[in-house]
């Protein structure tokens, strides 16, 4: 030995004196199952691959997988860019036809502003488009939305037919009844009229109060006032839920508003 | 000596390679484990013949009942067997083999089944010689009845069981295995310093018991 802690004499008395070695069997064993391990396994070896058979197309199927994700992500203005970079004018189709075979051969590139113009016109469509969704967005953020317009258009004519029906009604039962029945009738058309929503403004319905010579004090609940005044128009008929129009209460009460006043008179 | 491109076709090429080159007499360990390794029995044979008695004393002289050692030394053959497709020639082939041994021991000491020894401490501190001479020869029960053949040799071996496992571990390796200080040091994973102190230990202390028998 060439260590310099090693002891030249121990080591022989060590040699001399440590001659162990493993019993026969021992020694049998082992090499049995040495032989056995070649003679019983020899594809053993060639299948212990890196990895398994399988991981080899999951492999390649995660490639394709993700190759095919990486090219969706690409842009696609290849085709603009070419059309840019060439700025030769087309050529007539009787002159591409008759144009020599190298010629002809060059048609991709000749026809690249053909399909610049088409690309311009395309994108100027696309621009008109746009403008004139921008104008109809504006004008329907400037007007008033048409919805609330109609509906108060339709309620000032509701209100006008029933402020109508109320003073014909009025008339027909001053005509039978005496000047104080008028007074009254005028007075619960009024009512009738102002139980409606917007009553306040309407003109019609204040004038018919006004003229009433024994009109009471507008009271702050119109709803029920209109009711008493209804069922004072019409003693004969039952007491109406608040809010109902005058011409439901007549029709429930057996007289048509338009009609029942020549019925009467006859 | 030949070359792993060599092994990969076969024993057959093997051994040619071998006798182009005059090295068939004389095929190193590494050689004989390749070739092994692609299918050739007979080299297992000359290999296991040329590490069987470093490798077994190497077990008798840690353990101390013949039934774990023998049990030891098959386990780590078999490994040898089993591992023969992934074995690669980075190393000396009684490196390799030792480490496996070396961790077949440690394994076996973490276990619990080692038999405890009474052992000297790291400080240099000789043994009692009461204590050295109070333990007997040759039993004809454990494994040092076929390592001592005479009273030098029974002491010396009872001198060896007393040194802590390191420097037991260490000098053995030394001795039986042929290795350097640094082959020691990878194969227990300590340092050429430490390696080199346990040597120093177990050499002042075996040398003491030595001068005094002689």
């Amino acid at each position: 030995m060439t260590e310099p802690d090693t002891d030249t004499d121990l080591h022989a008395q060590w040699r001399k004196h440590s001659i162990a070695t493993p019993p026969a069997a021992l020694d049998d064993a082992i090499r049995a199952a040495a032989h056995r391990a070649v003679r019983a396994k020899p594809s053993a070896l060639r299948a212990r691959a890196p990895w398994p058979t399988w991981a080899t197309f999951v492999a390649a199927a995660s490639i394709g997988v993700i190759a095919i994700g990486v090219w969706q992500l690409q842009p696609r203005d290849v085709d603009e860019i070419r059309s840019v970079t060439s700025d030769v004018p087309a050529p007539t189709s009787t002159a591409a036809g008759t144009a020599a075979p190298h010629a002809r051969a060059e048609g991709a590139i000749v026809a690249v502003p053909a399909v610049r113009e088409e690309l311009r016109s395309s994108k100027a469509a696309d621009a008109g488009r746009a403008q004139e969704m921008a104008k109809q967005e504006m004008d329907r953020q400037a007007s008033p939305p048409i919805s609330e317009e109609k509906q108060s258009v339709a309620l000032a004519k509701k209100r006008d037919i029933a402020a109508d029906n109320a003073v014909a009604q009025s008339k027909v039962v001053a005509a039978d009844r005496k000047p104080d029945a008028v007074t009254a009738a005028s007075a619960a058309a009024a009512a009738a009229a102002a139980a409606l929503p917007g009553a306040a403004t309407d003109r019609k319905t204040e004038a018919a109060a006004a003229a009433a010579p024994g009109s009471r004090k507008p009271s702050p609940f119109p709803a029920n006032d209109a009711t008493r005044a209804d069922n004072a128009a019409s003693p004969t008929a039952p007491a109406q839920p608040t809010g109902a129009s005058p011409a439901a209460s007549a029709q429930l009460a057996g007289v048509a508003p338009s009609a029942s006043a020549p019925a009467r008179r006859a | 000596m030949a070359t792993v491109a060599g092994i990969a076709t076969g024993p057959h090429t093997l051994r040619a390679m071998f006798a182009s080159t005059g090295a068939i007499d004389d095929p190193s360990d590494e050689a004989l484990m390749l070739a092994y390794a692609a299918g050739d029995a007979a080299a297992f044979d000359a290999l296991y013949a040329r590490h069987r008695s470093g490798l077994y004393r190497y077990f008798v002289h840690h353990l101390h009942a013949a039934g774990h050692a023998d049990e030891l030394f098959q386990d780590v053959w078999m490994n040898v067997i089993r591992v023969r497709a992934t074995y690669a020639p980075t190393a000396r082939f009684a490196t390799w083999l030792y480490t496996l041994a070396h961790n077949r021991m440690v394994d076996h000491w973490r276990a619990g089944a080692r038999v405890t020894t009474v052992s000297i401490d790291d400080d240099g501190e000789t043994a009692p010689r009461a204590e050295i001479e109070s333990i007997s020869g040759a039993r004809n029960d454990e494994p040092e009845t076929r390592v001592a053949a005479s009273e030098i040799g029974a002491r010396i071996v009872a001198a060896l069981a007393l040194l802590p496992d390191e420097q037991r571990d260490a000098f053995l390796l030394q001795h039986e295995g042929g290795h350097s200080l640094a082959e020691i040091g990878a194969i227990t994973g300590v340092g050429d310093e430490t390696v080199k102190s346990r040597l120093r230990y177990a050499t002042a202390k075996l040398r003491a018991i030595l001068k005094d028998l002689q």
